[in-house]
C-alpha cells in the first residue's frame, strides 16, 4: 500500500497526472521529488504565460468581489492581460446571468476512501434554478472540446458540486441543474459548455473511484507504469530522471501545460512559514 | 457579541482535540466549512486541524481555512490590493505585491548591510552581516505585530541600553536606518516582508470597507488555538472580529510563551479571557503520566518555588527520569545512542523519540545521526536556514556557474573544479576528478581544457568513459558560452545545467534526490533574488544579475530556504533538533533525550544584540532600562517554560545527559544541572 502524505488531497490535477503517468505521480506526490528541470521552452515565455494566467485569476476574483473596476484596469500594463481583460468585461453570459457568486470556491469531500478537493474559479448560484461553474482557461487556442470532456477537471468539478452542492444549497440540486463553462479569453466568443446529468454523474462516479482506488492500492516500494505516450514526457520535469529525454518540448505546441504547473497535491495551508525558528 | 469560549489549560489537557470536535459540531449543526475561520500562531501548530480536515471522515462541504496572522493579511492583501495599495505608500500601486519570506527580504537587504559595514558602523560590535540582516528583519517583524512606530525601535533600544557602554546607540541607530532604507525600496517595489504585511493589514485593510464586509459576511466561527505564541497584532485582530461572529473558542496554553523571542505576547493575549461569556481551566494532562506530572511540578517548585512548593511535588518523578554523567562530549553523544539502541530494540518505534539541546551544532547533529545509522537507525533532523555555498551540490552549481562566465574573471580553485567534476559525473572518483581537474583547468584561463588533448596514458588513468561524460559537459558549458551567456537568469541557467546534463544517465545527479532538493532551492532562490531585485524584470541583459547572485551566496549572504518537510515528520525516524523548534512542532513523544545538561545554553538568550525581545514588547515601559536583575529573572521564565514545556510533551521517560566538559572541553556548572542536582537530592531526602 502507498503511504501518501499527511494532509494529502486529490485534485483534479495530481489526478490528471495520475491518468498521464503513473510514474510522475509517484514522484511528485508520493516521494515528494523535486526536480527542477525545464517543463518548457522557451522558458521564459512559459514563465510569463503562467504569470499572465494568475493575473487575470486574480484580476477576475477582485471584479467578482466587487472591486471597482477602474482601480483594476488603472494597473494594466500588459498588453495581452489589457486584451483578455477587455475581453473578460464583454463575456455577456456571464455578466447577466443572476444568482449568487462564490468566487474561488473551495470544495471538499470523501470519496471512495480519499479526499478530494476543488479550487472553482467561481460558481454561480440560481437557487432553485441552476448551478454554473466557471473555469478561466489562459490557453493560447481553444482546444477540442472531446479533449476537454475527458480531462480531470471537468470530470472531477461537476461531479463534486454535485455530491457536495445539495449539502451547501439546498436538495433542490439535482445533477441536470449543473453545468461548466470553460471560457477562453483569447477566444471570448467560444466558450465551451458541459451540461451534466445523473447518467453523467454515475459513470464519473465509477471512474474517480477507479482512479483513487488505484492510488490507493499503489506499490509503495515498485516504480509505478512510465507513460508509453512519450510526448508527455517532453513537458515533464523528471524527464532526466526518467531517462526520457533531454530538451524540453516547446512551449505552446500543448496544451493543459497550466495544470501541471504547481499543483503541489499537498494541501498547503500557507506555503510561507513567515516567523519561524 | 457572540458566544465566546475561553480555555486555558497546560499543554496536552486535549484543547486541540476538543476544537477540532467543536469545529465538527459546527458543521454538524448546519454551518459552512469557509464559515469557520482556524487561527494560528504559526503553521506548525496548524497541522493537526489540517489533518483532521482532511481526513477521509470529515464531512464534506466548503473548506475550511487554516491561517496564521500572516497568511490571512497576505491573502487579504493579494486580493483587495488596489483598494490599499496607494494609500499605504506604495509608489507603483499598479504593481502586484510579491511577498518575502525572511531569506527572500534578505536579497535586498544584503546590499544595504554591506554599504552600512562598509562605513564602519558595525565595528564596535562583533556580527556577521548575516545577523545583521536577521536581527533588522526581526526588528521591523517586532514593531509591526507589536504595532509600535519604526522609529521607536531605536528609541527603546538606546533607552534600554542605559548606559552601559556609549558605542552601542549609533549601532542600534544605524541599524535602523537599514531597516528605513530597506522599507523604502519595498515602497518602490511593491515588495511586502512580514512586517509590511502585518502593518498595511492592520493599519489600512481592516478599514477598507469592501474588505471588512467581505470578511465579516465570510467568518461566523473563529477558532484561536495557542493563543499564547501569538503576537499583539493577532489580538487586536481578534477583538475586532469577534462583535461579528457566531461563536469563537479561544484556546490558551498555560506555561506556553515559547516564541516570547519572536515577539510573541502571552500576557497580553490572556486579556482576550475578559471578552469571554465562558471561562474554563483544564488541569489534568490526558497524555501525560502521574510521574510526568509529578516532575512538571518538582521542576517548578525549584525554579518558580512561589508557584509550587517541593511537598507538591511528590517523589515519583524519579521513575521517569534518568540522569547520566559522562565526562567527555563524546562519551555523552555514545551513552545517548546506546540509550536509543536500547529502546528500539525493545520495540519502541524510533519517531518516538526525540533528542532536543538548546542549541545543535553541525557537528553534534552530524555525529548523532552517523551513530545512529550505525545501530541501523533512522534519524531526522531540522536544520535552520543556512548559507546555500554550505551545501556541496549548491557549490556544483556555483562552479560551473563561474567557469560559464569567464568574463567574470572569477577563477574557482582546483579543488572546488575537481569537486564539481567528480559530483557532476557518474563513476569519476575524487582521485580521478582532480587529476582531470589540474590537467585541463588553469585558473585565470578562459576555456576548460578538451580531454582529447590529453595524453592517452591519462586518459586511460581517467578513464575514457568519464573522459565522454567531461565531455559532454564541456560542450554544454560551451554552447552556453557561445548562445545564452547573460541572457538568462540565474534560475534559468540553474535548471537547465540541472536537467539537460547533470541530472541526466551517467551524470552525477542522476536519481538524486537530494541533489534535487537543493537545487530546487537555488533555482527558487535565485528566481526570487531576481524578481525581488529586478521586480518589472527590466535588465538590459542578465549577466550583471547572474555575477550579483554569484557574489552574495560566495559570500554566505544567502541562506537556503528549508521548508521543512512534511516527509521528515512524518519517518519513522529519531527525531533530532533544538529544543524550541521541537516545542514548535507540538509533537508528544514516548522518550526524551535532553543533551548537554550542564551547559549554560540552556538558560541563555540568542545572542542578538541588535534586538530586544522584551523591550519591542508592546507592554513594555519605553524608556525603561533593562537591567541585570530582569536579565536573570527572565531567563529563568524562559527556561521554565521551557522544561515545562517539553515535560508535558514526554509521555514515558526523560534522559538527561550531562557532559562534564562541554563540546568546547570546558567545565560545565549550567542552571539546569543545578535544578537536577537540587530535585536529585530533594528526592534522596525524601526518601530516607
Ligand atoms: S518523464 Fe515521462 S515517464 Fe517520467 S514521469 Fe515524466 S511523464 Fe512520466
Amino acid at each position: 500500500m502507498v503511504m501518501l502524505p499527511d494532509g494529502f488531497t486529490f485534485n483534479q490535477a495530481n489526478l490528471q497526472d495520475f491518468v498521464d503517468c503513473p510514474r510522475r505521480f509517484q514522484l511528485r506526490y508520493v516521494q515528494g521529488q523535486q526536480w527542477p528541470a525545464v517543463m518548457a521552452e522557451p522558458l521564459s515565455e512559459h514563465e510569463a504565460f503562467v504569470r499572465r494566467g494568475a493575473q487575470f485569476h486574480c484580476l477576475v476574483e477582485r471584479h467578482q468581489l466587487g472591486l471597482p473596476v477602474a482601480e483594476m484596469a488603472s494597473g494594466l500594463s500588459d498588453s495581452v492581460l489589457c486584451t483578455w481583460w477587455d475581453a473578460y468585461l464583454g463575456f455577456e453570459m456571464l455578466h447577466t446571468l443572476p444568482g449568487e457568486r462564490f468566487p474561488e470556491l473551495r470544495l471538499s469531500a470523501e470519496l471512495f476512501g480519499g479526499r478530494v478537493m476543488a479550487a472553482l474559479d467561481l460558481v454561480v448560484v440560481e437557487p432553485g434554478s441552476r448551478v454554473t461553474i466557471f473555469d478561466w482557461k489562459t490557453y493560447g487556442r481553444v482546444p477540442r472540446r472531446e479533449w476537454l470532456a475527458f480531462r480531470l477537471q471537468t470530470v472531477l468539478y461537476l461531479y463534486l458540486v454535485a455530491v457536495v452542492g445539495p449539502g451547501m444549497l439546498g436538495d433542490w440540486l439535482k445533477p441536470d441543474m449543473l453545468s461548466m463553462v470553460y471560457w477562453f479569453p483569447v477566444e471570448p466568443g467560444l466558450p465551451v459548455v458541459f451540461r451534466y446529468s445523473q447518467q453523467q454523474q454515475q459513470e464519473d462516479g465509477v471512474r474517480l473511484a477507479g482512479l483513487v482506488q488505484a492510488v490507493l492500492g499503489g506499490s509503495g516500494k515498485d516504480v509505478w507504469p512510465l507513460t508509453s505516450e512519450t510526448r508527455l514526457c517532453e513537458y515533464c520535469q523528471f524527464r532526466s530522471r526518467c531517462g526520457r529525454g533531454v530538451a524540453a518540448g516547446v512551449f505552446g505546441e500543448f496544451g493543459g501545460l497550466d495544470e501541471v504547473v504547481g499543483a503541489a497535491g499537498v494541501l498547503s495551508f500557507e506555503e510561507v512559514d513567515e516567523v519561524g525558528f | 457579541m457572540p458566544l465566546t469560549r475561553f480555555i486555558e489549560g497546560p499543554a496536552g489537557v486535549g484543547k486541540t482535540t476538543y476544537a477540532i470536535q467543536h469545529v465538527r459540531d459546527l458543521l454538524d449543526a448546519g454551518a459552512r466549512g469557509d464559515e469557520v475561520l482556524v487561527l494560528v500562531p504559526q503553521r506548525a501548530l496548524g497541522w493537526p486541524y489540517v489533518r483532521a480536515f482532511t481526513d477521509p471522515t470529515w464531512p464534506s462541504g466548503t473548506s475550511i481555512d487554516v491561517v496564521t496572522l500572516g497568511g490571512l493579511a497576505r491573502r487579504g492583501l493579494e486580493t483587495f490590493w488596489p483598494l490599499v495599495a496607494e494609500r499605504a505608500g506604495f509608489a507603483q500601486p499598479g504593481l502586484d505585491p510579491l511577498f518575502l519570506t525572511i531569506e527572500t527580504a534578505q536579497y535586498f537587504m544584503a546590499r544595504l548591510v554591506l554599504d552600512a559595514q562598509r562605513t564602519g558602523v558595525f565595528d564596535s560590535i562583533s556580527i556577521s552581516p548575516f545577523d545583521i540582516m536577521r536581527q533588522t528583519l526581526d526588528n521591523l517583524s517586532k514593531a509591526a505585530v507589536s504595532q509600535i512606530p519604526l522609529d521607536e525601535v531605536a528609541d527603546r533600544l538606546i533607552a534600554a541600553w542605559g548606559d552601559r557602554h556609549s558605542s552601542r546607540p549609533p549601532v542600534y541607530r544605524a541599524c535602523l536606518e537599514v531597516a528605513r532604507q530597506f522599507r523604502e525600496h519595498c515602497l518602490q517595489y511593491s515588495l511586502l516582508d512580514f512586517s509590511l504585511q502585518i502593518e498595511v493589514f492592520s493599519k489600512y485593510l481592516l478599514h477598507e470597507p469592501l474588505y471588512v464586509r467581505y470578511l465579516r459576511s465570510r467568518y461566523r466561527h473563529l477558532v484561536a488555538d495557542n493563543l499564547d505564541e501569538e503576537f499583539s497584532a493577532a489580538g487586536d485582530f481578534i477583538r475586532w472580529l469577534l462583535p461579528g461572529l457566531e461563536s469563537a473558542l479561544l484556546l490558551y496554553d498555560t506555561g506556553g510563551g515559547l516564541r516570547l523571542f519572536l515577539g510573541a505576547a502571552p500576557s497580553e493575549m490572556y486579556t482576550l479571557a475578559q471578552l469571554a461569556d465562558e471561562r474554563e481551566q483544564w488541569r489534568d494532562p490526558v497524555a501525560a503520566s502521574p510521574e510526568m506530572v509529578s516532575f512538571a511540578a518538582a521542576l517548578s517548585s525549584v525554579i518558580a518555588p512561589q508557584t509550587v512548593s517541593l511537598a507538591q511535588a511528590d517523589g515519583a518523578f524519579d521513575r521517569v527520569l534518568t540522569v547520566h554523567s559522562a565526562r567527555f562530549f563524546p562519551q555523552m553523544v555514545d551513552w545517548v545512542v546506546g540509550e536509543i539502541a536500547q529502546l528500539v530494540q525493545a520495540g519502541v518505534p524510533p519517531r518516538e523519540i526525540v533528542v532536543v539541546a538548546p542549541f545543535m551544532s553541525d557537528s553534534l547533529r552530524f555525529a548523532l545521526t552517523a551513530r545512529l545509522h550505525e545501530h541501523g537507525i533512522a534519524a531526522v533532523s531540522h536544520r535552520p536556514s543556512r548559507g546555500l555555498r554550505e551545501e556541496p551540490q549548491a557549490r556544483v552549481m556555483l562552479t560551473w556557474l563561474a567557469l560559464a562566465h569567464p568574463h567574470w574573471g572569477i577563477a574557482p580553485p582546483v579543488q572546488d573544479v575537481a569537486d564539481a567534476l567528480s559530483r557532476s559525473i557518474a563513476g569519476l572518483d575524487p582521485v580521478r576528478a582532480w587529476l582531470l581537474a589540474q590537467i585541463v583547468y588553469r585558473p585565470g584561463q578562459l576555456d576548460l581544457g578538451s580531454f582529447d588533448r590529453i595524453q592517452s596514458s591519462m586518459q586511460q588513468r581517467i578513464t575514457y568513459v568519464a573522459g565522454e561524460r567531461y565531455e559532454r559537459l564541456r560542450a554544454w558549458l560551451n554552447a552556453y558560452r557561445q548562445t545564452d551567456s547573460g541572457d538568462i537568469p540565474p534560475d534559468h541557467f540553474f535548471s537547465r545545467l540541472f536537467g539537460e546534463v547533470l541530472s541526466q544517465p551517467e551524470f552525477g545527479f542522476h536519481g538524486d534526490a537530494e541533489a534535487g532538493r537543493i537545487v530546487a532551492e537555488l533555482v527558487e532562490s535565485a528566481r526570487k533574488f531576481r524578481q525581488t531585485l529586478y521586480p518589472e524584470g527590466a535588465v538590459d541583459g542578465w549577466d550583471d544579475v547572474l555575477r550579483d547572485y554569484f557574489t552574495l551566496v560566495q559570500q554566505g549572504l544567502l541562506a537556503a530556504l528549508y521548508l521543512t518537510s512534511w516527509r521528515d515528520e512524518q519517518q519513522d525516524a529519531v527525531f533530532l533538533a533544538p529544543a524550541y523548534t521541537f516545542l514548535m512542532r507540538n509533537r508528544w513523544v514516548d522518550y526524551q533525550f535532553w543533551l548537554d545538561v550542564g551547559s549554560s545554553t540552556w538558560w541563555e538568550r540568542l545572542e542578538q544584540p541588535l534586538t530586544h525581545p522584551y523591550v519591542l514588547a508592546r507592554d513594555y515601559p519605553p524608556g525603561q532600562v533593562w537591567t541585570d536583575q530582569m536579565e536573570v529573572a527572565a531567563r529563568g521564565e524562559a527556561l521554565h517554560r521551557l522544561l515545562l514545556s517539553l515535560v508535558r510533551r514526554c509521555r514515558r521517560h526523560i534522559y538527561a545527559a550531562i557532559a562534564e566538559l562541554g563540546e568546547q572541553g570546558y567545565e560545565q556548572r549550567g542552571p539546569l544541572l543545578r535544578i537536577l542536582q537540587q530535585l536529585r537530592q530533594a528526592s534522596l531526602e525524601g526518601r530516607s
